[in-house]
């Protein structure tokens, strides 16, 4: 079996999680089988003295399987 | 003239209709058994598009007067928008579901409906200060919009015989409240109008008058057509497909994540749902008003779907409604 990893950055106004799910949810719209992520950065961007998002840097894996030709 | 028509299951033929804008093409389909000949959907009524479905007759060898049934998925424009033209050509009968009756009555106001104006400045919508803003709806398509009122209901369930081959009549709520699909048991074909396309994911909306939470609507009506067993998909725009489960289940993953975008953008301050749009899609400056409007309502079908969920909750302060965290 051979797996594909894809680099990814989410953006969340309220949490690091959200910001991993929501970039997990919007790759799985067109790949399936995303099993597993690797958070490797984590940054927040502010505006006037707050936190307005977090951002997480991701890589998602996923299996590469073929589809058979009905 | 390069063929507009080809046959893409026995008996069952695909027309491309030009559009004045994107799309650029609608699908409409004729379907046959022996002598008699049903239309499925219209296209626009412009020279252009009625000129390439007479062609498409001719090539084809369908003499209008054999065409018995026109059946159209919803009211929409390139949908329903020549069946006055069209029916003055066959003499068919024309099908539709009830609720797009209602739709095309109202899309024949020649005056602006004074609550549909206040509506879209609730929800923020920019319109502009001078005049009341926006055209009657009976303008917004000019000629291009020229239907007639059908002598027949569509209603979920029931089955319409063009010749011998049964056509059932599949509801799918959503994109519009009254949309239906064709299922063709003998072919496993169907015939989804806007419901499932292969490429683009079509609106839905919360518009004055229709119904509240049309989003979950939709991906009930997406879960539904997946019990059917089919072997081809006919979308009314983009190219045919097979596997009418994958694609739906695609399409529910794509409103899964906005839900939780819009979900996370309405965390913090209460904001409107244009402002809340403004965050998740791209529309650029200068694109009409129509296209705000399009993103701010389907960004409000988002909300009220999170609403019913319990997962935000709706302000409304002098005539002025927000959406914030539950």
């Amino acid at each position: 079996m051979v797996e594909k990893t894809i680099e990814l950055t989410g953006a969340s106004a309220t949490s690091i999680e959200d910001a991993v799910s929501l970039a997990v949810a919007r790759a799985s719209v067109t790949i399936s089988g995303i099993y597993h992520v690797q958070v490797t950065d984590v940054s927040a961007v502010v505006e006037e003295g707050m936190v307005a998002r977090w951002k997480v840097k991701i890589k998602a894996t996923f299996p590469v399987k073929d589809r058979v030709h009905e | 003239m390069e063929s507009k028509i080809r046959e893409v299951s026995p008996g069952i033929y695909q027309l491309y209709l030009p559009l004045p804008m994107r799309p650029s093409i609608v699908n409409v389909y004729l379907v046959r058994d022996k002598d008699e000949w049903a239309l499925i959907d219209t296209g626009m009524h412009s020279d252009d598009s009625i000129a390439t479905l007479k062609a498409c007759l001719d090539e084809v060898g369908c003499p209008p007067s054999a065409i018995r049934k026109l059946i159209c998925t919803h009211h929409h424009a390139d949908h329903f928008g020549a069946s006055r033209a069209h029916k003055e050509l066959t003499g068919a009968e024309v099908y539709l579901n009830p609720l797009e009756v209602a739709r095309v009555e109202r899309m024949q106001s020649s005056t602006p409906m004074p609550e549909s104006i206040a509506f879209f400045r609730s929800h923020g919508v920019p319109l502009p200060e001078s005049g009341d803003g926006l055209p009657a709806p009976g303008r917004y398509f000019g000629t291009l919009y020229a239907p007639i009122l059908p002598e027949h209901s569509l209603h979920d369930g029931e089955s319409v015989y063009i010749g011998t081959r049964e056509l059932q009549v599949v509801w799918t709520p959503g994109h519009t409240s009254g949309h239906c699909c064709f299922y063709f048991p003998q072919d496993k074909v169907f015939i989804v109008g806007d419901h499932l396309l292969p490429k683009i994911t079509p609106h839905v909306g919360v518009y004055p008058g229709g119904p509240d939470n049309p989003l979950q609507d939709f991906l009930n009506s997406q879960v539904k057509v997946q019990k059917l067993d089919v072997q081809l998909v006919l979308p009314a725009h983009g190219a045919i497909f097979t596997d009418h489960r994958y694609r739906a289940q695609q399409i529910i993953q794509h409103h899964k994540y906005r839900l939780q975008e819009i979900q996370d953008a309405a965390k913090g301050r209460p904001r409107n749902a244009y402002e809340i749009a403004s965050d998740v899609f791209d529309v650029p400056k200068d694109s009409p008003i129509f296209h705000f409007m399009a993103a701010t309502f389907e960004t409000l079908a988002h909300l009220h779907l999170l609403m019913y969920d319990g997962k935000v909750k709706r302000i409304e302060e002098e005539n002025k409604v927000t959406f914030a965290a539950a």
